[in-house]
């Protein structure tokens, strides 16, 4: 009797909250409907300071049929949203991204004059932290959608964090600067988002292409390779990079191999590499494998033609070298960045970073440097471009895809390792590419498409007995 | 919040849920339909839901079971796989997603109880659980990362573009979840898990088959976090080996303690105030003063466990008495 009681009115209150809910559900998805052509009400906070003034004068209005020209708003300040882990896991790489943000939106604003086609206005950091989950980065990019609604965001470094917010950016229609290299990022058809830098599979082909155009140079024909990767997303989009690259070039792949980024033992993995006996071997490590790897391969006197890392950790890093030593001599990787570019404002910039907080900028700091500057070459052309309503979404997105830079026309491309910018209707980088850094001498040098100055890349290997 | 001091008895209980249906309810109205506070929102009752899951073993069965986040990520990677992979609607998902759960929890508590594995050895082996469980996923998905479809507003694929709907649904079943743990406080069931968090021994020479009502906390546990599991995933739109996160399990268990083992309504109260500190802490400091605010939430942690050891259900104990006395005295 009291079970049965107890059980109808549960069942009672479950009903009734069913009904509140539903109720009160239905009239939030009617208010949200009824107030959607406004941003809602409570993220309404004034972004962007729109004094209106009321020019008469015939400005060059493209709508020829409306005779009282529309007025052009005056912007003075324009915000830019940064989302980056700076605790947790990630903090190294979110910490250098939110002090080469600071430094590039200081050169822009005081020595750039701001953005001059939207009469000199300032660029103003908002920055947020994403932790290390998906959850704290959706929470981080709607807080900052719904505090400032800034026009365009920048972040997050870590992809899966970056697909959080790029979920929000997209309802939005807030424009996402995407500086995490995951390939499938573009792939899922978003269109507010954007990425300057290499994705992971531009890595694995730089790498190939390195090998292959060095190659070329020095006259040696190489015929076949092996592809090896740590098991990770990033280092499988790496290396597939590389695989359909050297196929491309009429390499054949003798095998790919994964390994988990843990390994405790690399002899089995290189001994199978020496069985197989490519021309060339296209690794992509984590860090401690890369170590083990290089190690082992000195250990059993694996000898090939070349050894290219690809993906940007290990091999050349100075804690690489310091661990394994002389193992990693002639070992080269892959960088999003260049920071021995010799263009005026990549050694500017460069030299800015150091003074500042006295340390050489890394990849998160300088995929940040060009991520930035593009942004700025962006607000720019869309105040060239739609001179009445230049932070529109939309407006904004026609700007980034009408970008076509290069060396001689933008700051941003003398920052990029190939110098050059454009953008696919994807959000990606068409002229994407990475620098190659080599080990010469226990020291990481910049080898590769522009050599450090008086700098030559060692390839193919000096111990390389020839065929 | 109202009353929830009144959740501690009996009869009150209806009016309790109610109360706290209500305001959960309207809380989207009063934030505003803000995104970001309504997402957050969710965030806190999820983990309220975790933590009162959670009481019914570890408050009730006295179990320091660490594997809550083990449970709620592989129903939400059996909910969001079938989705993401064969377009099956989440609505079937999540009770596969317990049944699943349930499943793992029988394999994994009937022979952990069977030979008498108890204490800090119980703990062990559910943390190690989730652990393992982290590994099997990546030995089979690897890193790879799994999206949830994208859609603007489906109730078949459970995908919406604002997180009202995902939040209605949560509050349901934290309301089922608390009525759950009143029903069992008051049940026999109940008298049997608390005399077990009590002492074992003494339990089963009462004649209590201690093996059976552990397993019977275990099932009911696993269940509501597997169920729950396919909206987090949801919530979150992706499925990856990092869900299951053997720090959420600990954080979870040490919500439970905090508020009082046992204690619904202290409980209830330490999964809201902490999971929003926590928030408040980080959007205000985690941009300015990276990591404060995790200092800050470790020092009140440690604040609380020594003022408090009984938890919030201590304050609300000592606040029920000052009422009780008419506000005066101490």
């Amino acid at each position: 009797m009291k079970v049965r009681r107890a059980i109808s009115t549960a069942v009672a209150v479950i009903i009734a909250v069913i009904i509140t809910a539903a109720v009160v559900g239905g009239i939030a998805y009617y208010a949200a409907l009824v107030t959607a052509p406004a941003p809602t009400p409570v993220t309404k906070t004034v972004t962007v300071t729109q004094t209106v003034t009321k020019t008469v004068t015939a400005s060059p209005s493209p709508s020829p049929t409306t005779t009282p020209t529309k007025p052009k708003p005056v912007i003075k300040e324009v915000l830019i949203g940064l989302v980056e882990p700076l605790t947790g896991a990630h903090a190294v790489f979110g910490q250098e991204a939110k002090m080469a943000a600071e430094l590039m939106v200081d050169i822009i604003n005081k020595e750039l004059g701001g953005i001059k086609s939207l009469g000199g206005a300032k660029l103003k950091l908002v920055v947020e932290d994403c932790g290390e989950s998906p959850e704290t980065g959706k929470l981080a990019a709607e807080k900052l959608v719904s505090q400032y609604h800034p026009p365009i965001m920048v972040g997050a470094y870590i992809s899966r964090i970056t697909a959080g917010v790029a979920e929000v950016t997209e309802r939005e229609k807030v424009i996402l600067v995407m500086d995490a290299l995951v390939d499938e990022l573009t792939e899922k058809g978003w269109k507010y988002v954007f990425r300057v830098a290499p994705k992971a599979s531009a890595h694995g082909k730089s790498a190939a292409d390195f090998v292959i155009d060095m190659a070329k140079k020095k006259g040696v024909k190489v015929e076949s390779a092996v592809v090896m990767n740590e098991d990770s997303i990033f280092g499988r989009y790496v290396a597939n990079g590389a695989v359909i690259e050297l196929k491309k070039a009429g390499i054949k792949i003798l095998d790919h191999l994964e390994y988990p980024y843990d390994i405790s033992d690399a002899t089995p993995l290189v001994s199978k590499v020496k069985e197989l006996n490519p021309d060339i071997v296209i690794s992509v490590p984590y860090f401690h494998d890369g170590v083990l790897i290089a190690k082992t391969v000195a250990q059993m006197g694996f000898k090939p033609m070349f050894i290219a890392g690809a993906g940007a950790c290990g091999y050349t890093d100075p804690d690489s070298i310091k661990a394994a030593g002389k193992a990693v001599e002639w070992y080269t990787n892959t960088y999003s960045y260049n920071p021995a570019r010799p263009t005026e404002w990549n050694k500017k910039v460069v030299s800015m970073f150091k003074e500042r907080y006295g340390k050489l900028p890394t990849e998160a700091g300088g995929i940040i440097f060009y991520s930035m500057m593009v942004v700025k070459e962006a607000l720019e052309k869309a105040g060239e471009m739609f001179p009445d309503d230049p932070l529109n979404p939309d407006h904004l997105r026609e700007a980034f895809l009408a970008l076509d830079l290069n060396d001689k026309n933008s700051i941003a491309a003398q920052l990029y390792p190939t110098g050059r910018i454009k953008f696919a209707p994807n959000g990606d980088n068409v002229y994407a590419g990475t620098a190659v850094l080599q080990v010469i001498k226990g020291e990481p040098r910049v080898v590769w498409p522009d050599a450090e100055p008086g700098l030559e890349p060692i390839f193919p290997r000096p111990d390389w007995p020839g065929k | 919040m109202v009353k929830p001091v009144a959740l501690l008895g009996g009869k009150s209980a209806l009016y309790s849920i109610i109360a706290i249906a209500i305001a959960l309810a309207l809380i989207p109205l009063v934030l505003g339909y803000n995104m970001y506070y309504v997402y957050l929102a969710a965030q806190v009752v999820l983990v309220t839901i975790m933590v009162l899951a959670w009481n019914i073993i570890g408050g009730y069965a006295g179990q320091l079971d660490l594997a809550s986040s083990g449970y709620m990520a592989l129903g939400g990677a059996v909910s969001g796989l079938l989705l993401a992979f064969y377009n099956v609607t989440p609505w079937l998902g999540m009770p596969l997603g317990a049944l699943t759960a349930a499943g793992l929890a029988f394999l994994m508590g009937y022979p952990t109880f069977r030979f008498g594995v108890k204490e800090v050895w119980y703990a062990l082996s559910t943390a190690a659980l989730v652990v393992i469980l982290q590994r099997v996923f990546w030995l089979i998905y690897g890193s790879t990362e799994i999206y949830m479809p994208i859609h603007r507003w489906s109730w078949y694929h459970l995908r919406f573009s604002r997180y009202e709907p995902l939040y209605y649904m949560l509050v349901v079943i934290l309301l089922v979840t608390l009525w759950l743990n009143i029903r069992i406080k008051n049940s026999k069931l109940g008298y049997y898990l608390t005399a077990i968090g009590e002492d074992e021994l003494a339990a089963e020479a009462l004649g209590i088959d201690t093996r059976r009502y552990k397993l019977y906390a275990l099932l009911i546990y696993a269940s509501i976090l597997g169920f729950v599991g396919g909206i987090y995933v949801n919530l979150t739109s992706i499925v990856s080996f990092r869900m299951f996160d053997p720090w959420l399990g600990i954080v979870v268990a040490v919500m439970g303690i905090i508020g009082g083992l046992g204690s619904i309504a202290g409980v209830f109260m330490a999964a809201v105030i902490l999971r929003t500190l926590e928030e408040y802490l980080r959007s205000m400091f985690g941009a300015t003063i990276p990591g404060i605010h995790l200092l800050i939430y470790g020092l009140l942690l440690i604040v609380v466990g020594v003022l408090k050891p009984e938890g919030f259900a201590g304050f609300l104990k000592y606040f029920r008495r000052r009422l009780a006395r008419g506000g005066s005295g101490g």
